[in-house]
């Protein structure tokens, strides 16, 4: 199904990258070094995906385009997040390119092999995003930029495996595990419930109607038609 | 006639005056007598001013947190849907802003930051009580606890806004509200463990969004 009207989206992605920076760089709560890095990495991880996605599109398709780019804007914007705090600008560079690429990969072919239901394409987005930059801030997070790990003396430790720390990218496995599985089983859970106590979706009728009809009993555009 | 005013009376006056004013000045400016009192006063001086800087990006961020719900992811869904499904979607977006809000005042922030076990927060803040213009050194030494609170409630608002892209065009409105309703509950048990998981791994800063982007996948084929 095309999207009705890609310039509303394009308009939001901007906001969406432009607001990002509150998110990451104010992550840090306070205004320090810590939240320059988050503001730097996070622009930089934007521009890289929007790059990454585009080439792999023009290379597929013989066309790179405006959806493209702000797919890929905001698959890096949302890889980049776990990372933000860790990494240096050139690693944000080289995660917003494997981003852009691997989530064109997951819309582009995974999705026709699976064909599940994802017109938003949110799981290709936000879910294969936020997956593969939650696994490379275990590769790339590094002591320099934000030393996390301590030993009983107070020296720092490595972070990620930049640094020789392969353990991290352990962590980040069994922290994505468990986001996994709680969010599975948390919306399923929450999803039975509301489908038992007032039913999930809106009637076939309905859908076919459009819910801004259906639901708010309004309409989004009322176009005059000219005589001719 | 020429009525003068006494020179005397005049210059008197003036001397006074500035016996005065030079008089406040130096109360002002000695009043710390001691180095040590010196001391705390500039040290009060410093953590007021970092505090301000601080403060001032805290809240600009928190406003910036909210444009990527308000316009941002609005108008990026509401783009992406057919035509006839545009006002629904932005609304979802736009119900969160509201509805989230509401809930975080009342009880929201008490159960995601309020005292507690490690996977939930207590009931100690329902109504905001006790979240004042004071800094929570729990969270945040350096900004009043309402600025924590209320850029925490920024990302309250833009998790169940990201999740509605996954039900968009099929779900019904009640259902999206109780929905979220729900899951505000399940994933403020998710905020209050961000503290165990930064023990455990250093990636998980920022785990709060990761449940929302991935449950977008497994809502999607419902």
């Amino acid at each position: 199904m095309p999207p009705h009207s890609v310039v509303l989206s394009f308009v939001g992605a901007c906001l969406l990258w432009v607001g990002w920076f509150g998110f990451n760089a104010g992550s840090a709560l306070a205004a320090s070094g810590l939240a320059t890095s988050a503001f730097v990495n996070t622009h930089f991880a934007a521009a890289a995906a929007a790059v990454g996605w585009g080439v792999a599109e023009w290379l597929r398709n013989g066309k790179a385009s405006a959806l493209g780019a702000i797919s890929g804007a905001v698959a890096g914007l949302v890889a980049i997040t776990p990372a933000a705090g860790f990494v240096t600008p050139m690693s944000s560079l080289i995660i917003g390119l494997i981003a852009g690429a691997f989530c064109y990969f997951i819309v582009a072919k995974v999705k026709n092999w699976f064909g599940y239901d994802d017109s938003l394409d949110a799981f290709g987005v936000h879910g294969a995003g936020g997956t593969i930059g939650a696994l490379l801030t275990g590769i790339f997070a590094t002591s320099s930029i934000n030393p996390i790990y301590h030993n009983a003396r107070g020296d720092v430790l490595p972070s990620g495996v930049v640094d020789g720390n392969w353990a991290q990218l352990g962590n980040q496995f069994v922290a994505v595990a468990i986001a996994w599985v709680l969010a599975i089983v948390g919306t399923f859970i929450i999803l039975k419930v509301v489908d038992l106590l007032i039913g999930l979706r809106v009637t076939a009728d309905h859908e076919v109607q459009g819910l801004d009809l259906s639901q708010h009993g309004e309409e989004g555009y009322y176009w005059e038609l000219s005589a001719s | 006639m020429k009525r003068r005013f006494p020179r005397g009376k005049l210059r008197a006056l003036f001397l006074c005056l500035i016996l005065l004013a030079s008089g406040c000045h130096l109360t002002a400016q000695s009043s710390p007598a001691t180095p040590a009192d010196r001391i705390a006063q500039l040290e009060l001086q410093v953590k007021n001013a970092q505090s301000s800087a601080d403060n001032a990006w805290m809240l600009v961020s928190a406003a910036l947190v909210l444009l990527m719900t308000g316009p941002g992811l609005a108008l990026f869904y509401g783009g992406l849907v057919r035509k006839k499904n545009v006002l629904a979607t932005m609304l979802q977006s736009f119900a969160m802003m509201a509805l989230i809000t509401v809930i975080w005042a009342i009880v929201g922030y008490s159960l995601s930051f309020g005292a507690g076990n490690s996977f939930i927060g207590g009931l100690h803040n329902v109504f905001l009580h006790g979240v004042g213009l004071r800094p929570d050194t729990d969270y945040a030494a350096t900004i009043p606890a309402q600025t924590f609170m209320v850029y925490q409630l920024m990302f309250a608002i833009i998790t169940p806004a990201l999740i509605t892209g996954a039900f968009a065009e099929r779900m019904k409105f009640s259902a999206m509200l109780l929905f979220m309703m729900l899951s505000q509950f399940g994933l403020c048990r998710w905020y209050g463990c961000t503290r165990y998981f930064r023990r455990v791994g250093a990636g998980l800063r920022h785990i709060p969004g990761t449940p929302s982007r991935i449950s977008q996948g497994t809502n999607a084929p419902s």
